[in-house]
């Protein structure tokens, strides 16, 4: 039986991903009056990640909120570190640095007895410094990764 | 080998049933396994457990008149299924409490024989200790 990898939201590991959905591409604006069309900039990267959290998992969901930044205290602890690089989000097949969690969801439901169902929603915001190069940081890391 | 020389004895509410022919109860208990992006059966997820119940008894006498009102005004009753003579069944006691009927055939008239009466219901309260006794 296959090994189950986590995907890694920072230190989070998730066994139970349901589905990751990585959403990119490259803007384009047609020209008024001409056949032409303009490539304008990458589009802003997403990653949607379903997962359930059953048992004892169910404890990661304050560690989840905390990289959200869910709330004002959480904010001011854990932004300047975020100021530097965002959250590496890892799986298998992809490596994807300075990710912002713009959209978290939790939902217990009343047919899944032991389970919360986390939905997030991830965000690429480069940083200048470190991980502004364009993305290319994630291609090196993902070319070195025993994974590929 | 064991021998079966036992009587099982239904009752609604404390009250023997006469003339019952047969008394199915269902545990439903659905749990389905997880599979991740990476691998198979990683775990599992439990869903709500239900009860469910069938009986079939002969149209004869009061307890299938009782069960169909019980059914119309949808009154909750009990049933318990227990030993009347002997010890050799698995159980000492089965009960079923908060019964609610879901679907009544009171009495199919044939040519020959007793008319049959056919109830289906589900039960709420079946998930205590007590509910199932065993010797």
């Amino acid at each position: 039986m296959a090994a189950n990898i986590p995907v890694l939201v920072g230190a989070v590991p998730l066994l139970k991903v349901q589905s990751l959905v990585v959403n990119e591409g490259y803007k384009s604006a047609s020209i008024a009056g001409s056949p032409l069309v303009q490539m304008v900039s990458p589009t802003t990267k997403t990653v949607t990640i379903e997962a359930f959290l059953v048992d004892a998992e169910r404890a990661l969901r304050p560690a989840l909120e905390a990289l959200a930044l869910t709330s004002r205290a959480l904010a001011s602890v854990t932004a300047p570190l975020m100021s530097v690089a965002g959250i590496p989000v890892i799986s298998k097949n992809f490596i994807h640095l300075d990710m912002q969690i713009t959209g978290l969801t939790f939902t217990q439901d009343n047919q899944n007895r032991n389970a919360l169902k986390v939905n997030i929603q991830l965000t690429n915001v480069p940083r200048p410094k470190l991980g502004g190069l364009l993305g290319l940081a994630d291609v090196a890391l993902g070319a070195g990764s025993a994974f590929l | 080998m064991p021998d079966w020389n036992s009587r099982l004895e239904v009752s609604v509410n404390g009250t023997a049933l006469v003339a019952v022919e047969s008394v199915t109860p269902t545990y439903t208990t659905p749990v389905t396994p997880i599979h991740s992006i990476e691998a198979d059966n990683i775990g599992a997820l439990y869903h709500p457990q239900t009860a469910t119940f069938t009986m079939t008894v002969k149209a004869i006498g009061a307890s299938v008149s009782t069960l169909t009102k019980l059914a119309i005004a949808g009154t909750k009753f009990n049933i318990q299924l227990a030993e009347k003579k002997g010890t050799d069944w698995t159980f000492k006691k089965l009960l079923f409490r908060d019964c609610i009927l879901t679907g009544v055939n009171p009495s199919n008239v044939v040519m020959d024989g007793v008319p049959i009466a056919t109830f289906n219901g589900i039960v709420l309260g079946f998930t205590a200790d007590s509910d199932i006794e065993a010797p």
